[in-house]
């Protein structure tokens, strides 16, 4: 299955990344194992990646409107 | 700065006289490739795919910076590469960019291979420039090329290439796309001619040629690039031309101050700004970019969010109504008001209480329903009270941020961070502190001198309030605006007097602040309410957890006769704060996590047992009170233990001293 790398824009300065390419902070901090935050590699702000399911969501929703676009 | 042996004259275009190495002129040096560029725009990868396992990482002479040395073969010629730490500029602020422009101007690299975020071209640019004002052999890689085409970025490479005139390629460094071209550029680049960076206008360009006609010293690289640092304020670079030059460089020295007064503003501005004028005009019709461009409203408000006049203003308008109204009145009026007055009153703590009968033992069944059980403490405190509050806290803070608000607040605010020692970057963590306190002093160490770090560190844990508390705060408060404003007044007045405090004590140097702004935005639904979803999610699963610990801790407490003690051993300082005892509760509370305490503070002034004068000293005291544990440990993993625990047991006292002075204050008006 080809997946499809995801491009964040940071909520703080613009700049765009792929979401592997930023810095992953979960396991740094001491509390929250399992928060879904990437750091900007431009700025260091932590931008909120949505959930897998969400993602998934939006996905379908776009499949579903691109095929009913003649 | 190094001064090398091989001079640079001026008007001489080309340096190929250093090209050949690595075997194709018989010589057995191998070529010498530095790969230069901004943080996280693929260099390491490149790096990895050009030299495979040879690899050396090692401390840059001088410094604690490490940097990756290592060989392999360029078109098939032996190479050796360097790997530079991340730089934005070659006028550097912090000591990565000090040691990869060391690298670039001590000229060592026979070829230098400038590595850019083809998604970002239009920002990466401006260092291009500067790489050229150096005139060593240069090739431009727009690496993540797959990225920028997924993202519907075309750049007319070949038109690029014509107007910067060095070999421009795009790649995909992670998979290999485009390096044997890039490596075919690398090996010719030496015998290319070197041009000219493209003429400044306004004043600089003429500035900057005057400059290096001044210069006729021997350097390792062109002097254009050292008049340009020069012009620009750079010590080293003005060190440099003094070792150089054959007067002492006290003339050109003179000349630059001159150039630099007359430029009509700060010489590294107005250099910055032709630059990336100069970008934009070099991109005109080479580069076509999907974004959502400001148009002309958009400018302008954008505008009006940065400038004093008008910014503060909307600022107040925008606190008003997304946390006096939104938060405050809506989060914690309504929802609060339904979720914990309807559907936990009426509904889920009658029948926890009727679930629970069952246990025969009154010590057991109260860690699940009683004072400080489980599910009637804890479960209510973190669904019923603080969630709504949260999550509309959340709400607001995504609008915000997906607007591009944030940017022109740091600008807004870049003055005022100056007077106690901040540079406007320090905004990002303290307006993430406003989320979580936690993540934002992680975020600290973004920041470019110790200084900053520790004032930030320092400023976080005393008086910003997380989301959460803020939320409580703003609830309590939103029925009341005399407290709103006593509050304000306090928790801003001890901001910057502590941070003033500060920044006078802690030597070093005061950061300069650069930003790009991205365009202001109209928030998109889609991404506000992901968004808030996962800042919801995230927050929930770490606050549960502890409200539930602290709930078994306080019953424990309860049980042992412990927690009674501790609160009999508080009354005094509570009473000094003119509290009532109930209060001393709240603070051990605080101690857990502030919003605990803060949840605790308005469950009291619910039942009415606070008068306005008490409540705003509790809600000070509270805010500048101790971190929560997990701010606490992450303050020791960034800033060290002495620091960490020294600032804990200045902040303690400090905070009722605060509250006792609040209160006397209050007292002396008779409020």
């Amino acid at each position: 299955m080809v997946t499809e790398a995801r491009t964040v824009t940071c909520g703080f300065c613009g700049v765009a990344f792929e979401e592997d390419r930023g810095q992953p902070t979960c396991g740094r901090c001491p509390l929250s194992d399992g928060c879904h935050f990437i750091r900007c590699p431009s700025c260091g702000y932590e931008n909120p990646v949505a959930p897998a399911w969400v993602q998934r969501l939006k996905a379908w929703t776009r499949r579903t409107v691109e095929g009913r676009t003649p | 700065m190094t001064q090398g042996c091989h001079g640079s004259e001026p008007g001489v275009a080309t340096l190929g006289g250093q090209a050949g190495r690595g075997g194709q002129d018989g010589r057995a040096a191998p070529l010498r490739v530095a790969l230069v560029g901004a943080p996280n725009v693929g260099k390491s990868a490149l790096f990895n795919r050009l030299t495979g396992r040879y690899v050396t990482v090692s401390n840059y002479p001088g410094t604690s910076i490490e940097i990756a040395r290592g060989t392999g073969r360029i078109a098939g010629v032996a190479a050796d590469i360097v790997d530079t730490p991340g730089m934005y500029s070659l006028l550097p602020t912090t000591e990565e960019e000090r040691v990869a422009r060391e690298v670039v101007l001590t000229g060592d690299a026979d070829v230098l291979v400038h590595v850019v975020d083809a998604k970002n071209v239009e920002r990466m640019l401006p260092l291009t420039l500067q790489l050229l004002e150096a005139r060593r052999p240069l090739v431009l890689a727009l690496n993540m090329a797959d990225e920028a085409e997924r993202a519907g970025v075309r750049v007319d490479v070949e038109r690029l290439r014509e107007r910067l005139g060095i070999p421009v390629l795009p790649i995909v460094a992670i998979t290999g796309r485009g390096l044997s071209a890039l490596e075919r550029a690398i090996l010719d680049a030496p015998h290319r001619t070197i041009p000219l960076p493209p003429p400044y206008a306004n004043g600089v360009g003429h500035a900057l040629a005057s400059l290096r006609e001044r210069l006729s010293g021997v350097y390792p690289v062109d002097p254009l690039v050292f008049a340009s640092l020069l012009l620009q304020g750079d010590v080293a670079a003005a060190d440099a031309i003094r070792s150089a030059e054959p007067n002492g460089g006290h003339e050109a020295v003179t000349h630059a101050d001159g150039l630099a007064a007359g430029l009509g503003g700060p010489a590294a501005y107005r250099i910055a700004v032709e630059r990336q004028r100069t970008v934009t005009g070099l991109l005109d019709g080479a580069i076509d970019v999907p974004a959502r461009r400001a148009t002309g409203w958009r400018d302008r408000i954008g505008r009006a969010l940065q400038r004093p006049l008008t910014g503060i203003p909307i600022l107040l308008v925008v606190v008003y109504l997304g946390l006096y109204q939104f938060v405050g009145h809506f989060g914690a009026g309504v929802l609060v008001d339904w979720i914990e007055g309807t559907v936990f009153a009426h509904g889920i703590t009658p029948f926890l209480d009727h679930l629970f009968q069952g246990i025969p033992w009154p010590a057991w069944r109260s860690l699940y329903v009683g004072e400080y059980g489980l599910l009637t403490l804890g479960l209510r405190y973190a669904v019923a009270i603080i969630l709504p509050i949260v999550g509309t806290f959340f709400l607001f803070f995504s609008v915000l941020e997906d607007s591009g608000y944030f940017p022109r607040l740091a600008l807004l605010v870049d003055r005022l961070f100056k007077r106690i020692g901040l540079s406007g970057r320090a905004v990002i963590p303290i307006v993430l502190g406003f989320a979580c306190d936690t993540m934002a002093t992680m975020v600290t160490r973004t920041l470019e001198t110790k200084r900053e770090r520790v004032l930030a560190t320092l400023l976080l844990a005393l008086a910003i309030p997380c989301s959460a508390q803020l939320g409580v705060i703003m609830a309590i408060v939103s029925g009341r605006p005399f407290v709103l404003v006593v509050w304000i007044v306090a928790v801003v007045a001890t901001f910057m007097l502590v941070g003033a405090l500060g920044a006078k004590l802690l030597p070093g140097e005061r950061a300069a602040f650069h930003m790009e702004i991205p365009p202001l935005r109209m928030p998109r639904l889609g991404n506000v309410l992901t968004k808030t979803y996962t800042r919801m999610h995230w927050y929930f699963l770490e606050v549960l957890p502890l409200f539930l610990f602290a709930s078994v801790l306080l019953w424990i407490g309860q049980l042992t006769g412990a927690f009674d003690w501790t609160i009999h051993a508080m009354k005094p300082v509570v009473s000094a704060l003119g509290l009532p005892a109930e209060t001393a509760r709240i603070f051990l509370f605080g101690f857990f996590r502030r919003d605990y305490g803060a949840a605790g503070l308005f469950d009291l002034d619910r039942q009415g047992l606070l008068s306005s004068a008490q409540l705003a000293v509790a809600a000070v005291t509270l805010t500048l009170f101790v971190p929560c544990i997990a701010q606490f440990l992450m303050m020791l993993k960034e800033r060290g233990a002495k620091t960490a625990i020294g600032m804990v047991a200045f902040i303690t006292p400090f905070a009722f001293g605060v509250g006792y002075l609040l209160h006397l204050l209050l007292g002396a008006f008779a409020w």
